[in-house]
Order: C-alpha cells, then sequence, then structure tokens
C-alpha cells in the first residue's frame, strides 16, 4: 500500500502524499523527539521533513525505500532544527527513587532523570545514532544510511555516544548519591 | 542506577518508552504546503540496459538495473552571475516543473529554434538551436533537458545539455582523484581550456578520452568524455549513498577560485559527460552533455548536435 501511494505521489497526486505522511508521521515525529528531546522541535522538524520529501520525492529511486529515504531527511531537519533553535530545557526535577535491585530493562525515576541529562548532554548527531540503533533497532549500516554518514564513521559515533552517555550517567550518579533523600 | 544494572539496556530501554502521535494541526500545514508547491523535475532516472538472460549467463555476468535518479544539486551551483539561483550549500536536487496536472493542450516542450541557455548577468551569453519537440528548460542551471519519461509534461529528463560560463581569469582546480578530491587538489589552477582538458584526461578513474582540438561557435577549444565508474553503483541507494566513500559523498570534477567545495560534481555511477572547454575571449565556457549509459544513442547525437549548434556573445 505505501509504495502504491509513494507512485502516486511521484505523480504529483497531493491526496495520495497526505495519505501517504499520515502513515509516517506517527514514527517520524517518535524519531525526532527522541534526538532533539523537544516536542516542539519535532514537530517542526516533521513538518519540514515531510515537506522536503514532497518537492523532492522524484528523487526516491525506490519507492519501497521512502521511509528510510524520508528518515534521512528527516535528521537533517532535526540538525537543522536544533541549530536554529537551543533552547533545551534544563533542571529536571529529581523525584524519589526505588529500589536498584530491579530487572535491567526496569527504569526507576531517578534512572529516566540520568538518561535524560546524558541524553541531554550529547550532540545533536549522538542522540541520531542512538536513537536509529537503539530505538529502530537499526544496523550500523542502516544507520550509517539514515544519518548520512560513511559505515565507520557511524559506527564510530555510535562507540563514543554510547562511552560518552554511560561516563554521563556514572558522573551523575556520584554526584547524587542521596539524592532521593535530598529532593524527595 | 547501580553499577550492576546495564547501561546499555537501561539506554535501550528509555528510548522505548512514550508513544507520540503527529498533530492533526502538522499534517494540515504540510497539506496546505504541498498544494501550494510543486514538485520538482528530474534529470534521470537513468538506466542501464536489461541484459537478456541467456546473453546475461552467456557471459557470466548478471543482468543490472539501475534506477540513477539524478539530482541537480549533484550538478554543483549555477555558473557565477548566472541565471539561476545563486550558489546555495544545498542546491535543490532537481528543478521547478511545468505543472503537473493534465493541461488542456498537448505539452509540446521548448519551441524549435534558438534558445538562450545563460542569463542576460552571465559574463557570456550561450544559445543553442533546438532542432526537435520535448527539450525542457532547466533555467536554474543554465541549461535544457529532454523528456525520456513519457509523461506529458515530463518529469525527469534522461539527459541534459548545461552551459557554465566563467568571468575571465577564473583558475580551475581539476582533482585528481575526484571521489579524493579534498586531498588532491592541485596547487596551480588550469586557466585554459588546453590546460582543463589535459587535467581531466588525467583524472582518475574517468576512463577519460583524450583531449581533441574543437571549434564551436567560432570559438576554439578543447572537447573531452569522462565517465563516473559503475563500481559506485548500490541499486535503489542515493547518490549520497553510492559516494558515501567519496570525500562529503561528493564525487567532484572540479574547483574553482575562492570556493571550498567542488564547483561541479557528478551525479552517479555510470554517467557521462561530453565536455566542449571553449575560450570566449579570455573567458572559459563549458559546455556539458551529460547523460546516462543507457540512453538511446540518437538522443546522445542529438545533445552533442545541440552543444555544438552553441553559439556566444
Amino acid at each position: 500500500m505505501q509504495v502504491g501511494l509513494v507512485e502516486q505521489a511521484q505523480r504529483g497526486d497531493a491526496e495520495a502524499f497526505d495519505s501517504l505522511a499520515r502513515l509516517v508521521g506517527d514514527r517520524c515525529l517518535a524519531i525526532a523527539v527522541r534526538i532533539l528531546r523537544d516536542i516542539d522541535l519535532a514537530e517542526d522538524a516533521v513538518q519540514a521533513a515531510l515537506i522536503t520529501a514532497w518537492t523532492e520525492l522524484r528523487a526516491l529511486r525506490d519507492p519501497s525505500r521512502f521511509e528510510p529515504w524520508l528518515h534521512r531527511i528527516l535528521t537533517n531537519a532535526c540538525y537543522a532544527e536544533a541549530g536554529r533553535r537551543k533552547r533545551w530545557s534544563e533542571g529536571l526535577r529529581i523525584l524519589p527513587g526505588t529500589s536498584s535491585n530491579m530487572p535491567d530493562d526496569y527504569l526507576t525515576v531517578d534512572d529516566r532523570d540520568l538518561l535524560e541529562r546524558a541524553l541531554r548532554r550529547l550532540t545533536v548527531q549522538q542522540r541520531a545514532v542512538l536513537v536509529f540503533h537503539h530505538y529502530l533497532g537499526l544496523s550500523i549500516s542502516e544507520v550509517a544510511a539514515r544519518t548520512g554518514l560513511p559505515v565507520g564513521t557511524a559506527k564510530s559515533r555510535l562507540h563514543h555516544a554510547t562511552r560518552a552517555l554511560r561516563a554521563s550517567i556514572e558522573a551523575d550518579s556520584r554526584a547524587t548519591p542521596h539524592s532521593q533523600e535530598r529532593l524527595a | 542506577m547501580t553499577a550492576s544494572r546495564d547501561p546499555d539496556r537501561l539506554i535501550h530501554a528509555y528510548l522505548q518508552e512514550g508513544a507520540e502521535v503527529l498533530q492533526d494541526r502538522v499534517y494540515d500545514v504540510v497539506r496546505a504546503e504541498i498544494d501550494r508547491k510543486r514538485q520538482r523535475v528530474l534529470i534521470g532516472p537513468w538506466r542501464t540496459p536489461i541484459m537478456n538472460k541467456l546473453t546475461a549467463a552467456g557471459l557470466g555476468v548478471a543482468a543490472a538495473v539501475v534506477a540513477l535518479v539524478v539530482g541537480i544539486q549533484l550538478l554543483g551551483p549555477p555558473a557565477p552571475g548566472g541565471s539561476g539561483a545563486s550558489p546555495s550549500a544545498d542546491p535543490s536536487a532537481t528543478v521547478e516543473p511545468s505543472p503537473t496536472a493534465p493541461s488542456a493542450t498537448p505539452w509540446t516542450g521548448l519551441s524549435q529554434g534558438p534558445f538562450v541557455l545563460t542569463g542576460s548577468a552571465d559574463p557570456v551569453q550561450v544559445a543553442v538551436t533546438i532542432t526537435s519537440p520535448s527539450w525542457v528548460a532547466l533555467p536554474e542551471f543554465d541549461g535544457v533537458g529532454k523528456n525520456d519519461d513519457g509523461l506529458d509534461p515530463p518529469q525527469t529528463v534522461g539527459a541534459a545539455l548545461i552551459a557554465w560560463g566563467w568571468p575571465a581569469g577564473t583558475g580551475f582546480y581539476v582533482y585528481g582523484d575526484p571521489c579524493h578530491w579534498a586531498t588532491t587538489t592541485p596547487e596551480a589552477p588550469a586557466t585554459t581550456p588546453e590546460e582543463i582538458a589535459t587535467a581531466l584526461a588525467a583524472q582518475a578513474s574517468r576512463e577519460a578520452t583524450a583531449p581533441v582540438d574543437v571549434t564551436v561557435g567560432g570559438y576554439a577549444g578543447k572537447a573531452i568524455t569522462v565517465h563516473v565508474p559503475m563500481e559506485y553503483e548500490v541499486p535503489g541507494a542515493s547518490r549520497e549513498e553510492e559516494f558515501a566513500e567519496c570525500d562529503q559523498s561528493i564525487f567532484g570534477l572540479y574547483g574553482v577560485d575562492g570556493e571550498t567545495e567542488p564547483a561541479r560534481n557528478n551525479q552517479g555511477p555510470g554517467q557521462v559527460d561530453d565536455l566542449w572547454i571553449i575560450d570566449v575571449n579570455g573567458s572559459i565556457v563549458i559546455l556539458d552533455a551529460m547523460h546516462g549509459p543507457a540512453v538511446p544513442a540518437s538522443l546522445v547525437d542529438e545533445i552533442r548536435a545541440l552543444a555544438e549548434s552553441a553559439t556566444f556573445e
């Protein structure tokens, strides 16, 4: 269905493109908000990406690759938004935590706070590779394709982003060992 | 968070959290914009021939279909002072087409006869003579293209002729390697047709023809044909993906004075560029007849004839 809509839209059918946008819009927003950490910026990025996709749609060689192609446009739109409006919110409130004897993928409020702070300290380019790898579960080569990077660079960027994220989390953990007691 | 818990799993879990819904107002803005904005015409798609299966088996090669949709951003920025938009960091992949809605009268393309490619602000005015139907103007890039997509009006063109007029005294830095152009930029520029053509002939991986003397519109110069190797081909990939191993994902032809990036790039694997490098009273004019590997010979002949019909003022 999506391929059919892409082909129709490539022939200038705005209605088909509108339907296509509604099929992929939520996922685009999910990606953008994870990269930008800001819902308003993310909406602006998705809007810009969809409009660019419309004007450039005939450059898409393989209609079945519409979403990867769109995600690459979206990534660039995210970079543009991040550069245009640097207004990351700071000072997240630290709420009471829970026991650390949790499964590895169970997130406490403290975990979320630490992770959010750590993510915001990364560059938008680092967040992009993390999001495509961890959120969409893409391979390094697919991450590279969606971020416009050579595979080696994407691999290196993911490595450095993950290392920076870990270091940031560990530093924050050491700096606020009693956060629950202080700010509960 | 304790050291006993795996940070990678937590990162993964955190990024999975939350569902987002794009608001209707965003779709509404997008819809209003796309109703207002036209899609752009492309140069391309270029396709390699589909080989007969028996032939392919006999030759021991796989037949491949290549869809080389060509973005005009890959052409590099327009010539300085040209009639098109000013050079930009991210020139559009395409050019504005005629309206895409079916027209009441059949689309016939440019009128046959003289057609001026360049703008009045260019250092040299370049005109060519259109002798057949279905040519479309590419005004942003001082060129014309030929419809080969069967659509009316065309959404893509399979061959294009672009005129690049450079002010007298412009230095051309023809890269030693078009893929690794950033590190193979010569120290001294080429300034004459002979120097430019000689440098192009020596450019790595081009399979260039030997430069030959030509006279176009009464002015002397050099002609040469250069290629982009098919080895970069990644079916279905974008140009940037195909040239990912190249500096800034660009396959460059040459740079000019004062520019840090190539003034002229290539669009995709298999591209053929027939170049006429003409000295018009000290200004260098480069006529570039570009086409894909499977463009019919008749169209190649036609676009070459179009280039050779050029006159200069």
